[in-house]
């Protein structure tokens, strides 16, 4: 068992009628009695919730990135969950930003979950953000209060973006959250053959904002947030390809057997030779990515790059 | 009535017989048989089966003080094949039976109540000893895990009878079984790659791991290793039916020339992947010998099982150590790995969902690496065929296809190890991939891209050397790099 990590920083507990509790947060159901924040206490703003799953494909991860880190380089206040793959990655992309990052945690800010994000954790106290629980210092983190500090993520939040959800997940229920309480809810569509976007495309088809690129996405911080839209947004540049196979593993993750069969409808005897260069270049090149499962993506470098 | 007489016996130590010289001394006094020489339990019963067997064969039991001593005495004595040489010493010494017979003769075997003469485990070991000390070698007439080799003199007796008229009979070796293999890649259809890979480690040697969720046809693709295999040699053949011999394990299938496959079950202690026991009997790792170890489910095995396999992986033998001395078994074995992705199996399964959190996989993973990472140079994922192209049969690449490449290849490296020198350490292998200007800035752009070891960037050099061999090229290509990039180990840290 290691140490348990104490974050350092100054400390606060911000009691409903304070005046920094967060005006948003009263109306949230349920609004807790007390806020037991590491850092600083005025990074509690309305700001864009970004989350998504933590078992994350390096698309969801490099859509967190990207998005985060545009929003927070206009200065909006990037709130998360603090937790592994999304989460985590769009915490990153605001201190990239030198921007405002809040992290909801489910447990007591002294029984920092996951671990592993500890020094995350204090970044983003180091860098004028605040960590904030509901809980005492001291009170465990339990699987069911990730769910209650969903409603809080998406409370605080002026609107939610979700990266990649999938169905059921904690991801897809704070988005429930937002929309009870009147939140905004934008979501990145994915490929529907991808499991880990079955809750995303779920959420677009029920009327959620798709953020489709880059214009797209400050079309949205524009209207729901009243961002000025920045007028040198570049589109996005697509990964000029003409080649089957590199195009059909950008649209949908692919494992190594149905890239063979492709490949070997396209070139026929010479079908492997042809497949692994291209795999490998494009792999070299940062372009896809292997992920977790063995299947071949694209790479989180190249979906957080497109702007 | 008093004599005195010696015979040759021997008992195994690890796969090895030494010889024991069974000295009997009958003298007159109070009646007794006593064995004395560091003979343990199993050697002491066969008081009772030699008085049972020479009465049964219509020799007398002398009612005096029978003295046996196994010499040399500091050397632990086991096992049922005393029972012939104790015999045989007992009939001499009285003088029921004329010397000469079984002069300069090791005799094993056990004996049967009624007087047979029956098989024991390592009979190949104890004809080799028999050889190499000039001896002819006595055993039963049929015997289990013995097969013939060079400059050997062996007879075969079927009971104690026949030792009247010194009436031996010839050895009937067990036959090898030719019978085809029901076992052929073209039964696997959708997983080609996989059989790619399959392919270039049997061509190699090189040790791979497979990951899928259950059902993928991890263990289908493993199992049919030994088909695209080259027949074992003489040699290879005789080292692998020497350890199968004292293991008591089936020879048929080696005499035929097929190279042994082994799957350990994952809840396999130390003693029976490496060996031990008393006497120590060989382990997995070296029935494997000049074969396939095939670890399924690896994460699954115990860590500290796993992490003595290293020595063996290495040296390509497994030492035991015990207070009495050291035994060593030839393992110079391909290791086969497979695993699920996760604990429940269906981590990036296309319709199962996997029930995993986050942090069980990435702990399971990192279970599969460890000790036998060094050892694994190449990593592919396996994924499950749907039902359509399993009843489609689509046609894929056969067995006997395969086969071709690997022979191919094989003859090729050795052809290219004995023209250039080359042997297997790491400089060796860069320098024999003999790269191109254009190849080596390729490669080395995709090692720094992906951030590879030193000890990754040997390993894919080989696995490439391995592809140029399949296809008998003398430098390796680009085309050649960039599979084995597609095929090389993937750190941990991937998650």
């Amino acid at each position: 068992m290691s140490k348990e990590y104490r974050l350092s920083g100054a400390r606060y507990v911000i009691r409903h009628d304070d005046e920094l509790y967060p005006q948003s947060l009263r109306r949230a159901p349920r609004a807790p009695e007390r806020l037991y924040v590491v850092g600083n206490p005025e990074a509690l703003q309305p700001g864009l919730a970004v989350i998504g799953a933590r078992k994350a494909t390096p698309y969801g991860r490099g859509c967190a990135h990207r998005f985060a880190k545009l929003a927070a380089e206009k200065g909006i206040c990037i709130i998360s969950g603090g937790a592994r793959g999304c989460d985590a990655e769009s915490h990153r992309a605001a201190l990239e930003a030198r921007g405002l990052t809040v992290a909801f945690l489910g447990g007591g800010c002294d029984k920092l979950y996951p671990k592993g994000n500890a020094s995350l954790f204090q970044q983003i106290i180091d860098a004028g953000g605040a960590i904030v629980s509901e809980h005492h210092w001291d009170r465990e983190p339990r699987p069911y209060m990730f769910r209650e500090r969903n409603r809080l993520i998406a409370g605080l939040a002026d609107a939610v973006l979700i990266v990649e959800a999938g169905l059921p997940s904690g991801t897809f229920s704070t988005a429930d959250e937002a929309l009870e309480m009147g939140k905004e809810v934008l979501v990145v569509p994915g490929a529907i053959t991808s499991e880990s976007s079955h809750g995303s495309n779920r959420l677009l088809y029920q009327g959620a904002i798709p953020i489709v690129d880059d214009e797209s996405f400050e079309d949205a911080l524009f209207t729901v947030l009243g961002m000025l839209k920045r007028q040198t947004a570049g589109k996005t540049p697509a990964i000029a390809t003409d080649d089957p196979i590199l195009s059909a593993v950008l649209a949908c993750p692919a494992s190594y057997e149905e890239l063979y069969e492709l490949a070997r409808a396209q070139f026929g005897a010479h079908a492997r030779e042809k497949l692994v260069e291209v795999i490998a270049e494009a792999e070299m090149d940062g372009i896809i990515a292997r992920q977790p499962d063995g299947k071949w993506g694209p790479s989180a470098q190249l979906v957080a790059s497109q702007r | 009535m008093a004599g005195r007489s010696v015979v040759a016996g021997a008992v195994l130590r690890g796969v090895q017989a030494q010889l024991v010289e069974v000295e009997v001394v009958i003298s007159r006094g109070i009646p007794a048989f006593n064995i004395v020489g560091m003979a343990d339990t199993s050697v002491q019963e066969s008081k009772e089966r030699v008085k049972a067997a020479l009465k049964e064969s219509g020799f007398q039991m002398p009612a005096d003080r029978v003295l046996v001593n196994l010499a040399p005495s500091n050397l632990r004595k086991t096992g049922s094949g005393f029972d012939l040489a104790i015999a045989v010493g007992l009939l001499l010494a009285t003088g029921q039976v004329d010397p000469r017979i079984v002069e300069h003769a090791l005799l094993v075997g056990e004996l049967s109540l009624d007087g047979y003469v029956r098989s024991v485990p390592g009979l190949l070991a104890y004809a080799m000893c028999a050889r190499d000390l000039g001896l002819r070698f006595v055993c039963a007439e049929s015997p289990d895990g013995l097969v013939p080799i060079d400059g050997l003199r062996a007879k075969g007796l079927k009971s104690l009878r026949d030792l009247r008229t010194g009436g031996f009979a010839e050895l009937v070796y067990a036959q090898p079984d030719y019978a085809k293999p029901r076992n052929d890649y073209a039964d696997i259809s959708g997983n080609e790659m996989g059989k790619r890979a399959m392919q270039i480690a049997a061509a190699g040697g090189h040790g791979i791991l497979m990951m899928g969720p259950p059902g993928s046809g991890k263990t289908m693709l493993a199992s049919r290793l030994p088909t695209i295999m080259p027949n074992l040699d003489a040699d290879e053949m005789l080292s692998s039916a020497l350890v199968h011999s004292v293991a008591g394990e089936p020879l048929a299938g080696l005499l035929a020339g097929i190279r042994p496959f082994r799957s350990p079950h994952h809840s396999a202690s130390s003693a029976g992947l490496l060996g031990g026991g008393n006497p120590v009997r060989p382990g997995e790792v070296a029935l494997a010998h000049c074969g396939i170890l095939y670890l399924d489910e690896v994460a699954e095995f115990k860590p500290s099982v796993l992490q003595q396999l290293r020595q063996p992986l290495e040296d390509g033998c497994v030492r035991i150590s015990r207070a009495d001395g050291t035994i060593a078994f030839p393992a110079c074995f391909m290791l086969i790995a497979s695993s699920n992705p996760c604990p429940c199996g269906y981590f990036g399964d296309a319709e199962k969902e996997c029930s995993c959190t986050w942090q069980k996989v990435k702990d399971y993973q990192n279970r599969i690496g460890g000790p036998l990472m060094d050892r694994i140079d190449m990593h592919i994922d396996v994924k499950r065929v749907a039902p359509g192209e399993v009843i489609g049969q689509k046609e894929g690449a056969s067995s006997a296809e395969l086969m071709e490449g690997v022979l191919a290849g094989r003859e090729y490296a050795s052809w290219r190890k004995e023209r250039y020198g080359e042997g297997g350490d790491s400089r060796d292998v860069i320098s024999s991939c003999r790269l191109g200007q254009s190849e080596e800035r390729f490669f080395e752009k995709a090692a720094e891209k992906n951030s590879m070891s030193g000890r990754a960037i040997v390993r894919t050099l080989s696995v490439a050397r391995t592809i140029a061999d399949i296809a008998q090229k003398p430098a390796v290509g680009k085309a050649e790099l960039c599979e084995a990039l597609t095929l090389r180990v993937r750190s941990g840290s991937a998650l």
